[in-house]
């Protein structure tokens, strides 16, 4: 229910603010970025120069750039579909918790997605460090493996994604288990107890009941860690910066050492539209599931 | 009843679990920072520090001139605290007329802004970058507090909005016909109602400016050096050795955001899964 008297005009005056710093912060930089990447800066001179599209010719033959969605492409579902089941498992095994255990266990549970990722992949980096991480040393003693630099967690190629993942989950394992919570308490009880009474065995209960709850909410979180996976990187900055030839570079991390490390504005800020497409078509997704409306 | 009694001490063997792979890489940075340098890379390692080199916190070993440890507290509390309110400021009058005035469009206007939470930073920092140069926000407090706007400002407005929400209606009708202006039934009757609301939007707002590192990290020389940035600063640098040093600097900064979570503890569930789950 809104207002259905209200003064006219004056009420745009709440959110006049609101709207035009965002337009501001988002239509000319935007706009600005455009012109950047039809140009090219000489770095002897600093001049600016119109380039047409020169860096948009040159991504057709990026190896990089391929390499860059690769790695994007596989960090997020990996980190989707890992979070989906580690989510469910957290929410599950939380809410069937005692009242009095559940919530220090919670409070506990949660602090991962406090820490800035930044500090989490320095805290990951010296867990899984090949001289002296304390997960090979821990390996070692069990006898899994012989030598500590034997599994190279960050530095090898293709365990690098595979770390990076599981180090995203650890600090966002927590947000999809709350979100879980919610949708298991959304779930109308007589609807529980009905299943109660038709005597379903727990995975039917699971599967016609709570995931019939579940399945919406748990979908808009996936979204959300979807969105956060494809446009971040400062996981990669401290975690696996140093994987060779570039092996867990990832389409944002690209754009990042493109603009600031090699100095080519004009090059990182065309590659910046690819990333934009990517994370607007999962934007879109998301904008189509959730409803602003007073309904929920 | 054996097997339910089974299921039950499974259910907390896996909690424990849980709990301890949370909390254990936590423990761990805490343990190293109390740590000899040497002994922050020994094999094996050391589970407990003793003696606790509590040096490592208050003089450490000059790997960086200056150590900016304590002085990057200083300057993440003022970004953070300077972007939280500019963002809340803002926020409180939209999330107000997006939930109670009868906006036209509300919903496009809320895609567009949860559309803009999405956005990929590292994209909108190329002319932020440039932008901020030529007038002069570069290493500036308003700088950062302004860049916040990016997350900041939709996460307010949609996070104060579900707030707003769920003041009756009714109430802001009979405090109108009661003779209150639009600005006195905002200000007097809906902000006190959701003051909790308040409290939890400004602290989450403020751990988000507090974690971020690319607006801090590009957007900043030698004035304003926040806290989360000493650490990709010291990595960049030589001195990566000192492991000890740059775990006491990761500890100093997240001691702020965890101890308002345990203040807040009774609204972090709504923080964290705004956007996702509305009541």
């Amino acid at each position: 229910m809104r207002f259905k008297v209200w003064h006219k005009k004056g009420r745009y005056a709440f959110v006049l603010p609101c709207i035009v710093i965002l337009i501001a912060l988002v239509i000319y930089p935007l706009l600005f970025l455009i012109r950047v990447s039809f140009s090219v800066q000489d770095l002897t001179t600093g001049e600016i120069k119109f380039a047409g599209l020169v860096n948009y010719l040159r991504m057709l033959g990026d190896g990089r750039l391929i390499n860059g969605v690769r790695v994007t492409t596989l960090y997020t579902v990996g980190v989707v579909a890992l979070q989906c089941i580690t989510g469910l498992i957290f929410g599950l095994v939380i809410t069937g918790l005692r009242t009095k255990v559940q919530k220090p266990v919670l409070l506990l549970c949660i602090t991962p997605v406090l820490i800035s990722p930044i500090l989490t992949g320095f805290m990951w980096s010296q867990l899984l460090d090949t001289t002296f991480g304390v997960v090979n040393y821990m390996l070692m003693r069990l006898g899994l493996i012989h030598s500590m630099s034997e599994i190279r967690w960050t530095l090898d190629p293709v365990l690098g994604i595979v770390t990076l993942i599981v180090v995203d989950s650890w600090q966002w394992t927590p947000f999809m288990g709350l979100i879980c919570m919610a949708g298991l308490l959304s779930i109308p009880e007589d609807l529980l107890e009905a299943a109660q009474i038709d005597a379903l065995t727990k995975w039917q209960k699971f599967k016609h009941v709570t995931w019939f709850y579940l399945r919406p909410v748990m979908l808009v979180g996936l979204l959300f860690r979807a969105v956060d996976t494809a446009r971040g990187l400062d996981l990669l900055y401290t975690l696996t910066r140093a994987t060779p030839a570039g092996s867990t570079e990832a389409l944002a991390y690209y754009i990042y050492r493109t603009g600031f490390e090699y100095f080519d504005m004009g090059y990182a800020a065309a590659l910046s539209w690819i990333l934009i497409a990517v994370v607007s078509i999962l934007t879109n997704l998301l904008v189509k599931i959730i409803t602003w409306g007073e309904v929920r | 009843m054996r097997s339910r009694s089974l299921s039950e001490s499974i259910k907390y063997i896996i909690a424990l679990i849980m709990v301890l792979w949370a909390i254990f890489p936590i423990y761990w940075i805490v343990a190293t920072s109390l740590k000899a340098t040497h002994e922050a890379i020994s094999i094996p390692p050391i589970w407990v520090p003793n003696p606790p080199h509590i040096e490592n916190y208050l003089n450490p070993v000059p790997i960086q001139e200056p150590y900016r440890g304590w002085t990057g507290l200083i300057d993440s509390l003022i970004c953070a605290t300077g972007a939280a309110i500019l963002a809340l400021v803002i926020g409180l009058f939209a999330g107000y007329g997006f939930s109670k005035l009868n906006i036209r469009g509300t919903n496009s206007w809320l895609n567009w802004i949860l559309s803009i939470r999405m956005l990929p930073l590292v994209a909108v920092i190329i002319p932020i970058h440039a932008i901020f140069r030529t007038i002069g926000l570069i290493d500036k407090y308003p700088g950062i507090w302004i860049a916040h706007l990016y997350f900041n400002l939709p996460f307010c407005v949609l996070m104060l909005k579900s707030f707003f929400d769920t003041v009756p209606t009714d109430l802001l009708e009979s405090a109108k016909t009661e003779g209150y202006s639009d600005i006195e039934v905002f200000w007097k009757i809906a902000l006190p109602l959701i003051r909790g609301g308040v409290a939890t939007t400004f602290l989450f707002a403020f751990i988000f400016s507090w974690n971020d590192f690319l607006f801090q990290w590009l957007l900043t020389k030698h004035d304003v050096r926040a806290v989360m940035i000493v650490i990709p600063n010291i990595i960049k640098s030589p001195g990566t050795e000192y492991w000890n040093v740059m775990a006491a600097v990761g500890v100093l900064s997240f001691i702020p955001t965890i101890t308002l979570a345990i203040i807040l503890q009774r609204y972090l569930v709504r923080g964290l899964t705004l956007g996702v789950i509305r009541r």
